[in-house]
């Protein structure tokens, strides 16, 4: 562990050190507001952090006359100026790395602020550091180049998570929600592991690197080991559908968001989202280079079921959470669409290669669908949330300004323009018809795109639903709208976002574009000189560290079902020499989920 | 850059976004604006210098993405199709808004807001040369349409809405679709030398590229196809009309007007601009088939409009009939009809939005829209009886007036093409439609004519209006019939109807006595006697409208001279492809000795 090794971690571990003071800090307070605001300062001085590792972050968005003079081979000069790997690290951060923390971190920012009045007042401090550490987790998932890290990473984002799904209501109804998200968020971690150690097995290394140099043809694989490489990358999708919420392992998200807070729909739809398709594109994408024709197809048929099966469901929904659950899932298909034509069409040219589109569509999502979750989080109060879709009747005449927000942020979940979403499905379909289609893959690809527009008319249906029932019905009730200033001030900024990314898209185009570099053949090729001499220990160490506070149980926890089985099945197939490290991410994420089952079912 | 051109359509969204506050500024400041877009259209139509170079122009880069080839521009220009369209627009805006003058009170500051919201997306449309410019605005303008029909429209407003909105988005995402396709055939296709690395959006580049260098034949009919579904649902074409009726009956007057006069033109401007330039030879191919559905339009609308028993029901209907009549020319792709076509176009917008002025009229009179409930109404009011004339005789086609002189060269056109010299493939098909098309103008004459004498002549009829509301048209009534099919059937029986759509801030409207509940206040039916003929801004309302009818009708060379050089340019493509006999094969003979670098496109 060097000093430079140590500064790619900084803003992390600001926001790691963060929440364990607000842990420890919340056994003698309890200002909720107090907090919240240490939360927002942790998250800003990460940003900092982060920005120092990077300064050229600002000619990136910065689309201007001055860098498009130089059009032509601008792709060349941003992955070699930006470009910042760190030898002998599991932690690449590379231009995806950056573009996804900046999203990790802006999203924390905007879910910091929506749950800085809670509904239910105790326990905000356990809250807000979890969020913290939610936050954290998709900034290193963003940055593992090691399946390890990644999967500890990943790990750091699912615990704090079931922890906040408790102390969301704190009732019946959402510990049923927590308790159905943490068994099935085990089993994903187990399927998801499962298909690491096959990797593991095929490649003999952890190191993503390693695996990729493995994979893409310039070693040979000894016989029959292609197999494996193919189990592993369908249990790994498998596990990752799981955080995206795709179909068929989408059932947990309908009981989970509406058992929950707003607060908490929001996280669950951005976080462990972003989480996985960053995991996806890491390892399907970048990692796997000779799988690919295996790997849309089976990417595709679940992009386009998701995007069906989400949308059809959402039309009878009456809970305003559940239905954006739903919505959710759909969206989760036209990502999962972006992500097939990344796999099939790496090579496109810019904005359609797919990934491009990818970043692009979450980070539009992401800002709409935490808009409109802030909203109802504002207009609800401590003793009353809105759980109903009816709930929102005749808001165009009560709270005009609150409307307008969610109108807006519905809008453009519609993709309808000028508004991101928009944008995103411009991406998203240009992608899929820009695959070849002297293949066969074009054609089905062409497929794809006509049953996602044709999805994009039907969710209009339940979209427009909601703002029919705002505008076009008399209220019922003035809502109390005391939901607090920092509900609504992160609705209003994610509708200013919206608005602004679809009047004016090409920075974040661009910065996707650059998100998207390390992932295309050309970013590739530069990130090969990139050998991860080791799993770093340093993270995991820090996290683990760091994690400790947040488990406050002293007791023993009683041993749990899932692990010990996982660590069998994983150390079966493990071959020798690289199994430290795998059996290191078995025991700490064992003591973690242990930790964490036991918190859940005090 | 033309900044008239620029003001024009940004004066009304910075209107919509400062006007405020009560009625009175709202709607002072709406007519202000929509003046002033008017004066700017006459002056810019004042300067048209004719010929086929693209007039007022401002062009922008606004997606320069330097890394991707991603070229989308700001780019606006009038020629000599777009330049009657647009000032049509702005003509009828002006109608628009002193049309609901008086009637609309509940939430009025909105209402103009959004329709002026809505001026900037009609005109935007007009304007837009780069196809996804084109394609925000032809869908930007759904959403204030949207909540125009939804808040102000009648009974069965939610669902007409809805309808409205779903049907479009359905046949647009579609087109939006078929018109990436046309760019990344472009861009893998390039005519002349090599690909410049660049994707243009253009359309005056892309129309000319695929001039120098069609596509592959299959591949036209399917793109074809794909923009036919988004401009046949909007223009609409039978059998894709069913959202029509129903949106026209249920919107507001304003709402009827520009919906008739400027959105269903919206569809057929895009056959004019896009498919038949763009894909000649699919257009030459599927004549037959496009010329039957117009045809089965036109004389299924005026069949249809024949039964109806509800005055703004037969105009729809009408408007289904002239639509037809409308793509007939431009389908029979002659310079004669496509002319004819285009000015017919205009001239429906003048005369059709008139009637709907009229009905609106006569709604706020008398609260209802029955045929049989009127009779004999040109004794008592000659004002209004005397616009109604000129507007019926113009939509049914009397020399002199604005309809025949559109309709005269549009069927000469059509006959042209049956009775052609080099005998098409389709002749006697083609003589077919041009003979049916004449029933639809003696059906035409019919319909309007029979409305006319029904309400307008005869014995004095007039409705009673000291009773109780009529059906469905107080408010409390039109509340209780919500229930019905008013509404969004996912949502049927989830809030109770009766208590719905009332201005809550003026609860006594539950009482069924027309003096206090009804919305429309001024002139207030107490008797016979306070029915007065059309006031002053209703004849400032109607006037310009027929004006225009009789200068088109009496001069109609000025309006064509202006047009034509444009459209010859645009509609030659088609016109090859029809005169050359077996021109598919020739062109495409000749296309496949160039070898093709890619097989790619939609």
């Amino acid at each position: 562990m060097t000093a430079a090794d140590l500064r790619l971690l900084v803003p992390e571990i600001v926001l790691i050190a963060a929440a364990v003071t607000i842990y420890l800090g919340g056994a003698f307070s309890t200002a909720r507001r107090a907090w919240s605001w240490i939360a927002g300062g942790a998250l800003l001085l990460a940003a900092a952090a982060l920005w120092m590792q990077n300064p050229s972050t600002p000619e990136i968005l910065g689309a201007t006359a001055g860098l498009s003079s130089s059009a032509g081979n601008t792709a060349g000069q941003a992955s070699s100026g930006t470009l910042h790997f760190q030898d002998g690290g599991s932690l690449g951060c590379d231009a995806l790395a950056r573009y996804v923390q900046w999203l990790a971190l802006a999203a924390g920012a905007l879910l910091v602020s929506l749950a800085s009045r809670p509904l239910r007042f105790d326990g905000t401090p356990e809250y807000v550091g979890s969020l913290l550490l939610t936050v954290a987790g998709l900034m290193l998932v963003a940055a593992a180049e090691d399946i390890v890290l990644l999967f500890v990473a990943l790990e750091l984002i699912s615990i704090p998570t079931y922890v906040l799904l408790y102390l969301g209501r704190g009732d019946a109804e959402s510990q049923e929600s927590a308790a159905k998200y943490f068994f099935l968020g085990v089993l994903a971690s187990a399927i998801l592991l499962y298909g690491f150690s096959f990797l593991y097995g095929a490649t003999g290394s952890t190191a993503l690197s390693e695996v990729r140099a493995a994979l893409d043809g310039t070693e040979t694989l000894p016989p029959g080991f292609a197999v494996f490489a193919r189990l592993a990358m369908a249990l790994v999708f498998a596990g990752l559908c799981f955080k995206v919420a795709a179909v068929p392992f989408h059932f947990y998200a309908p009981d989970v968001y509406q058992g929950t807070t707003h607060a908490n729909a929001a996280l669950l739809s951005v976080v462990p989202k972003a989480a996985g398709f960053v995991a996806m594109a890491r390892i399907l994408v970048a990692a796997m280079p000779g799988m690919e024709p295996y790997c849309w197809a089976v990417v595709l048929a679940v992009a386009v079921l998701t995007m069906t099966f989400g949308n059809v469901m959402a039309l009878w929904q009456d809970d305003f959470r559940r239905l954006l659950a739903y919505s959710s899932i759909a969206q989760t298909g036209y990502m999962l669409l972006a992500l097939a034509v990344g796999l099939a069409a790496r090579d496109a040219p810019g904005a359609w290669n797919g990934i491009v589109a990818l970043w692009f569509y979450l980070a539009t999502y992401a800002a709409a669908t935490i808009g409109a979750f802030a909203t109802m989080e504002y207009l609800g109060r401590p003793e009353r949330r809105l759980d109903s879709v009816d709930d929102l009747a005749g808001l165009g005449r009560t709270r005009p300004a609150a409307a307008a927000v969610m109108a807006v942020c519905m809008f453009s979940l519609t993709g309808v323009p000028p508004l991101a979403g928009f944008w995103g499905k411009l991406l998203v379909f240009g992608g899929a018809l820009n695959v070849d289609t002297s293949g066969t893959a074009g054609w089905w690809f062409t497929a794809a795109a006509i049953v996602g527009v044709l999805n994009a008319a039907v969710a209009a249906a339940y979209y427009l639903r909601i703002v029919a029932v705002m505008y076009f019905r008399i209220p019922l009730a003035t809502p109390s709208a005391r939901g607090g200033r920092g509900a609504w001030t992160s609705a209003v900024v994610c509708a200013l976002l919206v608005v602004g990314i679809g009047i004016y898209p090409g920075p974040l185009m661009r910065a996707g574009n650059f998100g998207a570099e390390p992932l295309t053949r050309a970013g590739h090729f530069s990130a090969q000189c990139v050998r991860s001499g080791g799993t770093g220990v340093s993270p995991v160490l820090d996290e683990a560290r760091a994690r400790c506070p947040c488990h406050p149980t002293k007791k023993k926890p009683p041993p749990p079902q899932p692990a010990p089985q996982l660590g069998m099945a994983a150390t079966k197939k493990v071959p020798a020499p690289n199994a430290y490290h795998l059996r290191r991410a078995l025991v700490l994420s064992r003591i973690r989920v242990t930790t964490s089952c036991h918190i859940i079912l005090k | 850059m033309d900044v008239l051109l620029l003001t024009s359509l940004f004066l009304p969204l910075a209107g919509a976004l400062l006007l405020g506050g009560d009625r009175n500024p709202a709607r002072w400041g709406a007519l202000a604006i929509a003046l002033a877009v008017l004066g700017i259209a006459v002056a810019l139509a004042a300067r048209y210098p004719g010929g086929t170079a693209p007039f007022a122009s401002t062009d922008w880069p606004w997606l320069d993405w330097t890394a991707a080839p991603i070229d989308v521009r700001f780019h606006i220009a009038l020629d000599g199709l777009s330049l009657w369209l647009f000032a049509l627009t702005a003509l009828l805006m002006v109608v628009a808004v002193l049309v609901g003058w008086e009637a609309i009170k509940d939430q009025a500051s909105l209402y103009y807001r959004l329709l002026l919201v809505l001026e900037t997306g009609m005109l935007g449309v007009f304007v837009a040369r780069d196809i996804i410019l084109f394609y925000v605005f032809f869908e930007f303008t759904l959403i204030p349409l949207f909540f125009l029909i939804g808040i102000w429209g009648s009974r069965q407003r939610r669902w007409a809405a809805m309808k409205f909105f779903l049907f479009t988005l359905a046949g647009s995402m579609l087109t939006f679709l078929g018109l990436l396709a046309v760019v990344l055939w472009v861009y893998y296709h390039p005519a002349g030398e090599a690909a410049s690395g660049r994707m243009t959006f253009s359309i005056a580049e892309l129309t000319a590229a695929l001039g120098a260098r069609p596509m592959d034949p299959t591949m036209q009919i399917w793109i074809f196809l794909a923009l036919f579904a988004g401009f046949a649902v909007k223009a609409p074409l039978w059998p894709l009309h069913t959202w029509l009726p129903l949106a026209h009956v249920e919107a507001p007057a304003a709402g009827s007007v520009l919906l008739a006069g400027v959105l269903l033109k919206v569809g057929v401007y895009g056959f004019v601009r896009f498919s038949l330039p763009m894909l000649p030879q699919a257009a030459a191919t599927l004549m037959p088939w496009l010329l039957w559905i117009s045809l089965a339009g036109v004389i299924y609308g005026a069949l249809v409009a024949l039964a109806q028993s509800d005055i703004k029901r037969l105009i729809a209907y009408s408007s289904v009939s002239h639509l037809g009549f409308c793509t007939l020319g431009i389908f029979a792709a002659n310079r004669l009809s496509v002319a004819g076509g285009v000015l017919q176009m205009v001239n429906h917008g003048l005369a059709t939005g008139g009637l709907f002025a009229v009905v609106g009229m006569l709604y706020e009179r008398f609260h209802t829209r029955e045929i049989a409930d009127f009779g004999g109404l040109a004794r008592r009011f000659p004002r209004l009886a005397f616009f109604t004339l000129v507007l019926t005789l113009s939509s049914i086609a009397l020399p002199g007036l604005a309809g025949f002189a559109g309709e005269f060269p549009l069927l000469a056109g059509v006959f042209q093409r049956g009775w052609a010299e080099p005998a098409a493939p389709h002749a006697l098909q083609l003589r077919a439609i041009a003979v049916l098309s004449l029933a639809g103008v003696v059906l035409g004459a019919w319909y309007m004519l029979w409305m006319y004498q029904r309400v307008f002549f005869g014995p004095e009829r007039l409705p009673d209006t000291s009773s109780p509301l009529p059906l469905g048209e107080g408010p409390g009534v039109r509340a209780a019939e919500d229930s019905g099919s008013g509404q969004w059937p996912v949502a049927s029986g989830q809030y109770d109807a009766t208590i719905d759509k009332f201005p809550i801030s003026n609860p006594q409207s539950l009482i069924p006595n027309p003096s206090a509940a009804c919305p429309h206040p001024s002139p207030l039916p107490k008797g016979e006697g306070t029915i007065r003929d059309l006031s002053p801004r209703e004849i400032f309302c109607l006037t310009p409208l027929v004006a225009m009818i009789f200068w088109i009708g009496l001069q109609p060379g000025f309006f064509l001279d202006r047009m034509r050089p444009t459209l010859d340019d645009l509609i030659a493509p088609v016109t090859r492809a029809c005169e050359t006999a077996s021109g598919v094969q020739a062109v495409f003979n000749s296309d496949h000795s160039t070898p093709t670098p890619r097989g790619r496109g939609g």
